[in-house]
């Protein structure tokens, strides 16, 4: 935090739009917002939020900078790997903005920090990179009666909405349940990690989402409400689809605090005739202690590094080309997040029917919060 | 009638825009589908029909816009 406030010649270019102004730009210095995931989305979304005045960011990020991070997510360096992605992009948005107030959350998000945080933001900004995270980010928002700028990537193509907005007209405009009301089952939908993602997209679907919080915060413009808007980077196509305006009440989520607390969002792309495979973080390491062979399938490079027990690497790719596997010893498959262990632990169990086969859910991530892990 | 296809659904029909037969309605165009890749079933989609999204059985008149999209969950 710094007393010093920049001058409105820092904001002319803007200020001068019909209709902007001073009025405009004291609201964007008034405003807070909480943006979770500071990686291909949220670098993009930070840095146009900063830059446009925006008063007060939140950035919540659990993970630490990779290279495999670098050719898209454009506020880190390489001498930034290996650090807490939210403290980096902090302190880099600090040098750039000494009069912007900063708070970050390098912790992963959880429900627990839905609660915690949410209600103390006017725009909350989706920039996560799984299913889980997505559905939990958006039921709390509808909760807590917050909009959310909903961003998502695959590959070429990506996707823009305002969720859960209050409408001119009354309402709240439709949110991501109305769009796909369940995730999908694991395994099949592939993330950025496992289909890739051109480094461009995610710059330009976050500048998007930034452009949205904008609008939302001045009243300007017509914000993407009750549409979703598709991106198409190999053919710079865009497809807007119109959502149902009459959006009901959506039976199957949290409704209430508590129950979004409760609520399992680490198992919720995970259908029922995965889980006999699927082995919790604490179960995990009684396997280890029993001699069971523990496998990180992420790339060579991702990180934290895990240190529980002998861990071995072998990339998901050579993992699922791998026919055999030696001796007789449990086989207990991770990744980063828990969905590509479990297509190789599928994978394994079709060759091997009898040897016992398991994939940690949630995956590094949850074991690091264990408290014998590290 | 012309079918657009949006995300990982084009590995599964190995297209990004196909056209098909006139169908009376999105619940025959899905069962069509279906038949015709199988894969589809194990995927989630939201359905558009000239550009609106669906969520019931939909009359399909001559030459609509069809468009199958699928969650990302990229970030």
């Amino acid at each position: 935090m710094n007393e010093e406030q920049p001058a409105y010649d820092t904001y002319r270019r803007q200020m001068i739009l019909p209709g902007f102004g001073q009025a405009a730009q004291d609201k964007l210095a008034a405003a807070r917002v909480l943006v979770v995931g500071a990686g291909g989305l949220g670098c993009p979304v930070l840095q146009y939020l900063a830059a446009a005045g925006v008063g007060h960011l939140g950035i919540a990020d659990g993970d630490v900078v990779n290279h495999s991070n670098l050719h898209r997510q454009v506020l880190y360096s390489t001498a930034d790997v290996g650090q807490p992605k939210a403290q980096v992009a902090a302190a880099r948005l600090q040098a750039q903005y000494p009069h912007l107030t900063l708070s970050a959350i390098a912790e992963t998000w959880t429900a627990a920090h839905c609660v915690a945080h949410i209600d103390a933001y006017d725009v909350v900004v989706d920039g996560t990179d799984h299913f889980g995270s997505k559905y939990m980010l958006n039921d709390a928002c509808v909760l807590f009666g917050k909009p959310l700028v909903y961003g998502a990537v695959s590959q070429w193509q990506g996707q823009v909405a305002v969720f859960n907005a209050s409408l001119p007209t009354g309402g709240r405009s439709a949110h991501y349940r109305h769009l796909f009301a369940q995730p999908p089952a694991a395994g099949t939908v592939a993330s950025c990690e496992e289909a890739g993602v051109v480094g461009m997209l995610p710059g330009i679907i976050g500048s998007m989402q930034a452009l949205e919080v904008l609008k939302l915060l001045t009243g300007l413009g017509e914000p993407l409400y009750n549409q979703l808007l598709t991106y198409d980077a190999a053919r710079q196509t865009f497809y807007k689809v119109k959502l149902p305006t009459d959006v009901g009440a959506v039976p199957d989520m949290p409704a209430s605090t508590a129950a979004l607390l409760q609520w399992n969002y680490d198992d919720a792309c995970a259908p029922s005739d995965q889980s006999s495979l699927s082995v919790d973080a604490a179960t995990a390491l009684e396997w280890i202690a029993r001699g069971a062979v523990l496998i990180d399938v992420r790339e060579l490079d991702e990180l934290p590094a895990l240190q529980a027990g002998t861990v071995q690497r072998l990339p998901m790719v050579l993992a699922l080309e791998k026919t055999e596997w030696e001796g007789e010893a449990m086989l207990l498959f991770v990744c980063q997040r828990g969905q590509r262990s479990m297509q190789v632990a599928k994978r394994v169990k079709e060759l091997y029917p009898r040897r016992k086969v398991g994939s940690i859910r949630g995956g590094v991530v949850a074991m690091l919060a264990q408290p014998h892990a590290k | 009638m012309e079918i657009l296809v949006f995300g990982q659904l084009t590995d599964v029909l190995q297209t990004s825009r196909l056209s098909w037969p006139e169908v009376a309605d999105t619940d025959t165009l899905r069962q069509q589908l279906l038949e015709a890749y199988p894969a589809l079933a194990q995927h989630s989609f939201l359905v558009a029909v000239n550009q609106q999204m669906i969520s019931s059985n939909t009359t399909l008149v001559p030459g609509a816009e069809v468009a199958l999209l699928p969650p990302f969950s990229g970030g």
